[in-house]
């Protein structure tokens, strides 16, 4: 085989050349950080006093997003993105100072992060973040935001996408933070949608389940694993990954899909409708295989499930979902086939 | 026995170790976090600089002191050095066990190599001897953190047929490699699905590979010593390692278990599962590994392990076959059975107990069992129409088959005492006694080729001391061995290093080596020789081998090491099992055991250590081995090359430590043609079934002279990266655990393809336009791409 330009085995042969093991090259993969500027709004007064802002978060404090980027064409490259001060500072000093109000508050930033998240059929940024607020006497609850952003510009560079996302979202955070204690207060009828009142306990909560569907000619076992945010109203839309076992009466079927579409629609603190969509690509194992072909191995399947889910608010513990299962698979050299089953889960959310 | 050569090797003891009465001090050397014992660390004593180094078990002894205060620096290559005063009073002293604390990561020191330790006590005796980590094993991208798979990277190490886990040092035979799990004889420690070993490498805190001229503590093998020990456990908070998948996942877990007591817990599963859905084979495996360890005080610790692993590989490749067909509309495969089983399994259980009885004696006690069984079938039935110039038609026809049991128990007790009897002298005798069961039955071609049982035992002693100088370290010692009550035999072995300046040294080793088990070599009626089918010897002489190795080391930077060994093995006595008999031959165990000799020799050239952010080594060998069986009909009694001899090796791992949170690691092999008996003679057999009117032609094919061709070379080179995961998943699944790291590694097998990797030859006779040609088959230059996700806590 010729090595030119375009083979992979040109590229790897490319990096080991150029990795030269001289001081400071490493270094400089490390240290690829970009920093920013936190864009506060100046005009939203609160109506109390910031004595003072902890950031807890076990990471670099002036961190707000991660970047990546390939060096070399094969080295992935973790990029920070970092403000030009730490996170705590950018947010006190955001604040407008007025000693003349009587109440205050602290605020503990327990997860801030700006991340590109990809659906299946498009991406955007979001802020998370999660910041607690309480005074001497009482915890208030927290802030918990799952902030979409949308760049004004394709080409706009991730430095100029982080600081707008700060900088739309800071206003509403300052909004949020006067009308929720105003809200503890019973100043304010209105609760923020972004205020949970319950203490905080992670940002993000993992659930395990559990399922089975009973088809008339067909059961499966699902596996499936995801990670949820806190629940407000814009986090409802989340991604899992899962695995499936089918068994019909022409074949066993093992697939996998990685974007697991989740939508929740909340009826009551406990209760909620689950509405989830799958892309699964599995292989077949024919009972009968005098007449299957090599490629008929394969399987692609598209399906999705309508639930009412018991589901704590907020809360860690068991989730039970009951519900309408609908398959549509397709297997080379045969026509499209469509299944409809009764969905049960059980599952545990930590 | 020569008890005249005895009475020598007793003098010599008797000269360098005139006891010289003095104070000592003893103990053990530990992590600060996990209170892990730690092997390789150095202790120096000031003022009057003694010093000495660590054992396997983590203790250490320096006698030769005066009452006096001290200062005491205990050092190791990935810890803080560790500055205490002691006062050594008239009756000596255990001092309380070292704690030393992690250093900090600092991405300049990053190294694979955990280099032998460089100060005033790296006077370690051992010639040919490689140290595996966990660490190291994990950096060789295809060895999947599997030690067997790692040590092929090393020189004097090659593996034997392809898709075997087997191995053969220095010209030996893969049965005369002695695999130890924390003292214990492990046989056929392989899992059969992936060619890999059955250790978990997650418990393993160090692996010592002796390729040759080892001491007289070892024996029962003739080759080389894999001495793997694992960890204790840590006795302050939980720690563990997870890797989770959907076939493949491992686990690792090591915690406090009461007062001054801990466990470790840790398994492995894998499933083929894709296998199972494409083709409906079954093929898995699982290994687990139990430990507790109770520390009684300072001078006592008693530890009670057990392992065992189940492997199960099917492969029957008719699902396969029947959608090819059905795919190229072809029924070529129809009447095409290719079919292997593999069930094996492995036991093992030990109980330790070490004893510091004063701060000049250390003793080891260990009771264990060993167990292997091993059922193994492949076979091939083929038939296709063939049609002859005379438009005769008939049936060519293969069909072979064989199934090959195999047994083993060893039930043994162990004893070794450590006497630092001078400054100068460090004692060691022990004992052990053996009693073992072997059962093997063969049957070819569905017929019972017969069967045996037998109950040998073992009894052996040994004595070794090891005199330290400043400018040499000398290591005289013997082995003394009665098989099934018989004779004793004995093993004498000496080993020298000559320290010519601080950066180089000269060493050298000699030694008998007998061994009473033999492997039956089986790969003339296997297509690959997976395991070892162990024979116990009954009315023979033992094998015998001798070891004659020269050294010379120099430390090019204090982390940059060039070694080269020269070595000679004279292979006095050896067995082989004629195996490849007619179609139909009767056959009996015994009466197929053949006498050989032989001798392997070469040098290995080794450059090993750290270069700024890059480190590992690169290796070159150079090889000739020989073997004989003059009475036999294997190559009519002539002298031939050693089946699996090399001539010529490189081999290179690489890591270059780019960032604290991506690593990237690169691996290269080229080794030269293995010897092959290549098919050149025909023979045929017909027979026709009345019943259903057909005609079968059953070819096949012999071999006129053993290991006559030689096999192209094979180049290999394999690329990962190791990257520590800051977001995404991965992360998330940290954060739940509480986990300090999580990283996802992918490798890249065979990333070059740029070399074909023949692996066999198989004669073209009945294929249009290679009639007269020879048919080159393997997979091993494939790519292959593998991603696996890791938690470490």
């Amino acid at each position: 085989m010729i090595l030119k330009p375009g083979n992979l085995s040109f590229f790897i042969l490319l990096f080991i050349l150029l990795g030269n093991p001289k001081k400071g090259f490493g270094q400089e993969i490390l240290t690829d950080t970009t920093f920013i500027e936190f864009k506060a709004d100046t005009f939203i007064p609160l109506n109390f006093r910031i004595d003072s802002v902890t950031d807890s978060r076990n990471v670099t404090k002036s961190l707000v997003g991660y970047g990546s980027k390939r060096k070399f064409i094969l080295v992935p490259v973790d990029k920070e993105i970092c403000l030009q001060q730490p996170l705590g500072s950018a947010l006190e000093n955001g604040f407008i100072k007025n000693s003349n109000h009587q109440q205050s508050v602290s605020l503990d930033i327990k997860h801030f992060i700006i991340e590109k998240q990809h659906r299946r059929l498009s991406s955007y940024y979001v802020l998370e973040a999660d910041i607690v607020i309480s005074d001497s006497a009482k915890n208030y609850g927290y802030l918990s935001y799952n902030y979409f952003y949308l760049p004004r510009n394709k080409k706009d560079s991730k430095e100029t996408i982080y600081e707008d996302a700060i900088k739309q979202w800071h206003p509403f955070f300052k909004i949020d933070l006067n009308s929720s204690l105003n809200f503890s207060k019973g100043l304010d009828s209105l609760k923020p949608e972004a205020y949970i009142e319950q203490p905080y306990h992670r940002y993000s909560y993992f659930t395990v389940n559990a399922a089975t569907v009973v088809g008339s000619n067909f059961w499966q076992l699902d596996g499936e694993i995801n990670f949820s945010r806190p629940e407000t109203p814009t986090s409802k839309v989340f991604q899992g990954s899962i695995i499936r076992y089918q068994n019909t009466k022409d074949f066993e079927l093992i697939a996998f899909g990685k974007r697991s579409e989740h939508y929740l629609l909340r009826i009551n603190p406990s209760l909620l409708f689950h509405a989830n969509s799958n892309l699964l690509i599995g292989i077949n194992k024919w009972r009968d295989n005098e007449d299957i072909k090599l490629e008929q191995i394969l399987q692609i399947a598209l399906s999705s499930y309508q639930t009412i889910s018991y589901n704590k608010v907020n809360k860690t513990g068991i989730n039970i979902q009951a519900g309408l299962f609908e398959n549509a698979y397709y297997i080379i050299h045969e026509p499209i086939k469509f299944q409809i089953g009764i969905y049960f889960a059980i599952g545990y959310k930590f | 026995m020569n008890w005249q050569k005895l009475k020598y090797s007793l003098l010599i003891w008797g000269i360098f170790s005139a006891p010289l009465i003095s104070q000592s001090i003893s103990g053990y050397v530990v992590d600060s976090k996990s209170h892990e014992t730690l092997i390789g660390a150095t202790i120096v004593l000031e003022p009057g600089k003694k010093a000495t180094v660590t054992n396997n078990y983590g203790f250490y002894s320096l006698s030769g002191i005066k009452p006096g205060t001290y200062t005491l620096l205990v050092s190791h290559i990935s810890y803080v050095t560790e500055i205490t005063e002691i006062t050594i009073t008239k009756t000596g002293m255990v001092l309380d066990a070292i704690k030393l604390k992690p250093a900090p990561l600092n991405i300049d020191e990053v190294s694979i190599i955990a280099m032998k330790p460089d100060q005033a006590a790296d006077k370690e005796a051992e010639i040919s001897h490689h140290m595996l980590t966990p660490e190291l094993i994990q950096s060789i991208p295809t060895a999947r953190n599997d030690i067997f798979s790692a040590i092929k990277y090393l020189p004097g190490v090659d593996k034997t047929e392809p898709f075997s886990p087997l191995y053969t040092i220095r010209g030996g035979e893969p049965g005369e490699n002695a695999v130890m799990l924390d003292g214990v004889m492990i046989y056929n420690p392989y899992h059969s699905s992936v060619t890999s070993g059955i250790f978990n490498s997650q418990t393993i805190k160090n692996v010592d590979l002796l390729l040759g001229g080892f001491g007289a503590e070892y024996g029962g093998r003739n080759s080389s010593v894999m001495y793997i020990t694992t960890k204790d456990g840590n006795l302050n908070e939980l720690h563990g390692e997870v890797e989770p998948s959907t076939f493949y996942s491992k686990m690792f877990l090591e915690f406090p278990a009461g007062k001054d007591a801990s466990m470790i817990i840790a398994g492995r599963y894998y499933f083929d599962l894709p296998s199972n859905f494409l083709f409906n084979n079954r093929t898995y495996f699982y290994d687990y590994n139990l430990s507790y360890t109770k520390r009684l005080g300072k001078r006592n610790r008693i530890s009670l392990k057990y392992f065992e692993s189940r492997d199960f590989t099917g492969y029957n490749f008719n699902t396969l076959y029947k959608y090819l067909g059905n795919s190229f509309d072809t029924d070529v495969y129809d009447k095409f059975v290719l079919e292997q089983r593999n069930n094996w399994k492995n036991r093992s259980a030990t109980a330790i107990h070490k004893l510091i009885i004063s701060p000049r004696i250390y003793m080891r006690n260990q009771l264990y069992y060993s167990a292997h069984e091993s059922d193994n079938y492949s076979g091939l039935n083929f038939s296709i129409e063939n049609t002859d110039a005379f438009d005769e038609v008939s049936q060519l026809r293969w069909f072979s088959n064989n199934n090959l049991q195999s047994s083993i128990q060893d039930l043994g007790a162990k004893t070794h005492i450590n006497f630092k009897i001078s400054t100068y002298s460090d004692l060691k005798i022990g004992a052990e006694y053996n009693s073992y069961y072997f059962m093997n039955h063969i049957m070819l071609n569905e017929i019972d080729n017969g069967s045996f049982t037998r109950y040998p035992s073992l009894l052996s002693l040994f004595a070794e001391d090891k005199i330290t100088t400043r400018f040499f370290v000398f290591r005289p010692g013997i082995r003394l061995t009665s098989y099934n009550n018989g004779q004793w035999m004995y093993e004498p072995r000496v080993n020298l290093n000559i320290n010519l300046s601080s950066r180089l040294r000269l060493k050298f080793a000699w030694g008998e080596y007998l061994q009473y088990i033999m492997s039956m070599n089986t790969n003339e009626i296997q297509m690959f020789q997976l395991v070892d089918y162990y024979y116990p010897l009954n009315n023979q002489a033992p094998s015998k081998s001798t070891h004659y190795v020269a050294g010379v080391e120099r430390k090019i930077t204090p982390k940059l090491l060039i070694t080269l060994d020269a070595y000679y093995k004279e292979i006095n006595t050896t067995y082989t099992f004629d195996l490849n008999q007619e179609f139909a031959e009767v056959y009996s165990f015994a009466d197929k055991l053949e006498y050989g000799k032989g001798n392997a020799y070469g040098a290995e050239l080794y450059l090993q250590g750290r270069f700024k952010k890059v480190s590992g080594w690169i290796a070159y060998t150079l090889a000739w081995a020989t073997r004989q069986y003059p009475n036999s009909s294997i190559n009519n009694g002539e002298e031939y090359p050693y089946d699996y001899n090399r001539r010529h090796t490189v081999k290179s791992v690489i890591n270059y430590q780019i960032t604290d949170n991506f690593a990237f690691n690169s691996s290269f092999v080229f080794l030269s043609g293995m010897y092959r008996s290549i098919e050149t003679t025909t023979q045929s057999y017909y027979s026709y079934n009345a019943s259903t009117d057909e005609l079968t032609y059953f070819p096949l094919y012999t071999s006129s002279e053993k290991n006559a061709a030689k096999m192209p070379p094979q180049i290999n080179a394999d690329f990962s990266i190791r990257r520590k995961l800051i977001k995404g998943m991965g992360r998330k699944l940290a954060d739940l655990f509480k986990a300090d790291d999580s990283y996802v590694t992918v490798t890249i097998k065979n990333a070059l393809f740029i070399y074909r990797n023949v692996e066999f030859y198989y004669p073209g006779t009945f294929v249009p336009d290679y009639s007269d040609k020879y048919l080159p088959f393997g997979s091993n230059y494939i790519p292959a791409v593998g991603i696996s996700y890791t938690l470490k806590f």
